[in-house]
């Protein structure tokens, strides 16, 4: 009975003990803080330039069609350019890749894709469909 | 991407009209169906499309924005990521007492533009190179080895944009030459592209952390990767193990002083092994590599760009005991690691991509096509430690740039 009443009382006390120890065992939360950082992404430097006004109608017009060699780019623009003509009376279709041949390939640079524009431009064209990316 | 790539150019808008993945090894009967289904809105584009969007407005880049934050350092973790100013692993917090610190390592002024990043046309200034530095937790030491290769980087012949943006699998391989690596502790022996490698390990962080924040090139968004690989996060960067080198080594090779600090950067996809443990001869040896090395992986008709071997030294010491210069590997390997034109081409003139280059001319479907060029496009490098792994880069887009590091200490 005694050993019972000893048992009883060290259980509450371990109990109790618990119970205030507790919040000076629990994990220590991070600081929060007032931090002053450095925005990483900087600003950007773009020159502006003008795009051209798309023509109100197809009809007459000159319409080039750029493929950059990569595999069905040739069949899609074939299968657009099936449908212009069926489609758009008087419709002039010249496809780049047959009279500027050289620039048929992937330009992998700004300056080269502007010599292949430049290429482009000189068939003066009403509207240029390119079929790019992969 | 293609949105971006226009901006870039100054189109704030641009006429597109999407055309679902794939295009590419389908059949024509597939291929045809998708242009009849998008033809009219092809058509409506093609005359109605008008542009509304406009550019985004220009500040000064210097000094770049201090922002205020309250909360954890785990919070800074969340912040950055959320808003695309890491690649997902931890960055260290740039505070502007740990830019300053950074600055210190180098003798140019923070406000000094060293590149418009494309494809986004980010500004990067000396100051934004020290943010991004601290962001990988680089030492204020490594900033001239940093700075040298952005240098290279923005070279247009490197065609910085082409890689970040395509669908090929493609990292930049940061070569260092020269005492900086020692003094700077770059790792160049025993695995000196793996981690625990601090200068090695943090350098090539600070290389994506700029390409992806300043320069946009992210994924999926702008860096259309298919599959992607550990060089996007952290860049292959390594040096030369000129003690164990038995021939001169690249930086000398290219016309550099022994003395001088070069570091030399090359779009690159991911290397493959070659494990010759047995050869003793160099005959034997180059069977290894004639079969290992195939020029299908990188057909050398729609990319110009070198190859870099990165040989073990025990594989090189073989070589060169027998006699034998990296002019005989090169040669060596041009003239027995090819493939018929019929690999790629059914009979229309492609190799690859691209026309058969004119140096191929004439060809037929039988003729053996090299994995370069020209053989001086095989470049020999010697990195790593005992063992007998060798490797390849195969090129991506554009081709290697060498600078010198000391300007920019």
């Amino acid at each position: 009975m005694k050993c019972r009443g000893l048992v009883k009382n060290f259980l509450v006390w371990a109990i109790l003990t618990g119970l205030f120890a507790m919040p000076t065992v629990s994990f220590a939360k991070e600081e929060i803080k007032e931090w002053e950082l450095v925005n990483p992404e900087g600003t950007v430097k773009i020159d502006p330039i003008k795009i051209n006004v798309h023509p109100s109608t197809l009809q007459g017009k000159t319409v080039m069609l750029r493929w950059n060699a990569k595999h069905n780019g040739d069949q899609f623009l074939n299968r657009v350019a099936e449908l212009l003509s069926e489609q758009v009376k008087d419709i002039k279709i010249v496809k780049a890749w047959e009279v500027i041949p050289e620039t048929n390939i992937i330009s992998q640079s700004p300056e080269r894709s502007k010599e292949f524009a430049k290429k482009i431009a000189a068939f003066k064209p009403d509207l240029v469909i390119g079929s790019q990316a992969d | 991407m293609a949105k971006e790539t226009a901006l870039s150019q100054g189109a704030a808008d641009a006429c597109f009209v999407i055309v679902s993945h794939p295009m590419g090894m389908i059949s024509p009967i597939e291929i045809r169906k998708k242009a009849e289904n998008l033809f009219s809105e092809m058509l409506k584009a093609a005359t109605e499309w008008k542009p509304i969007a406009k550019l985004p407005p220009m500040t000064p880049p210097y000094p770049a924005e201090r922002f205020k934050f309250k909360g954890t350092a785990e919070n800074i973790q969340k912040l950055f990521f959320e808003k695309g100013w890491s690649l997902g692993l931890p960055v260290i917090p740039p505070t502007p007492e740990a830019v300053a610190k950074m600055l210190k390592g180098t003798s140019h002024r923070p406000d000094e533009v060293v590149w418009i990043v494309p494809p986004r046309m980010g500004v990067l200034t000396v100051e934004l190179v020290a943010v991004h530095a601290v962001m990988a937790g680089c030492k204020p030491e490594y900033m001239p080895v940093i700075l040298a290769t952005i240098e290279a980087m923005s070279e247009p012949k490197y065609n910085w944009r082409g890689a970040t943006t395509t669908t090929g699998t493609i990292g930049p391989m940061v070569l260092i030459n020269g005492p900086i690596v020692k003094e700077v502790g770059i790792a160049f022996g025993t695995g000196a592209a793996a981690g625990g490698y601090h200068p090695n390990v943090s350098i090539g962080y600070t290389i994506n952390l700029i390409g992806d924040i300043i320069g946009g090139s992210k994924s999926p968004e702008v860096d259309k990767s298919t599959f992607g690989s550990p060089a996007d996060i952290i860049a292959w960067v390594f040096g030369e193990n000129e003690d164990a080198n038995p021939w001169e080594s690249y930086a000398i090779e290219h016309g550099f002083k022994p003395t001088d600090n070069v570091v030399t950067v090359k779009n690159v996809y991911p290397t493959i092994d070659m494990a010759d443990h047995s050869s003793s001869t160099p005959e034997a040896h180059m069977k290894w590599w004639r079969y290992v090395v195939s020029p299908l992986g990188r057909p050398s008709c729609d990319n110009p760009g070198e190859y870099f071997f990165i040989l073990a030294p025990e594989q090189a010491y073989m070589l060169a005991k027998a006699g034998w210069k990296k002019e005989d590997f090169r040669k060596t390997l041009w003239r027995d690691a090819r493939a018929p034109l019929s690999a790629w081409s059914t009979g229309t003139g492609m190799c690859g991509m691209a026309p058969v280059p004119k140096e191929f001319l004439p060809v037929t479907l039988d003729t053996l096509i090299p994995i370069t060029r020209k053989p001086e496009d095989i470049e020999v490098v010697v990195a790593g430690g005992p063992g007998k792994h060798s490797q390849f880069f195969t090129p991506g887009h554009g081709r290697a740039v060498s600078k010198l590091i000391d300007k920019w200490k």
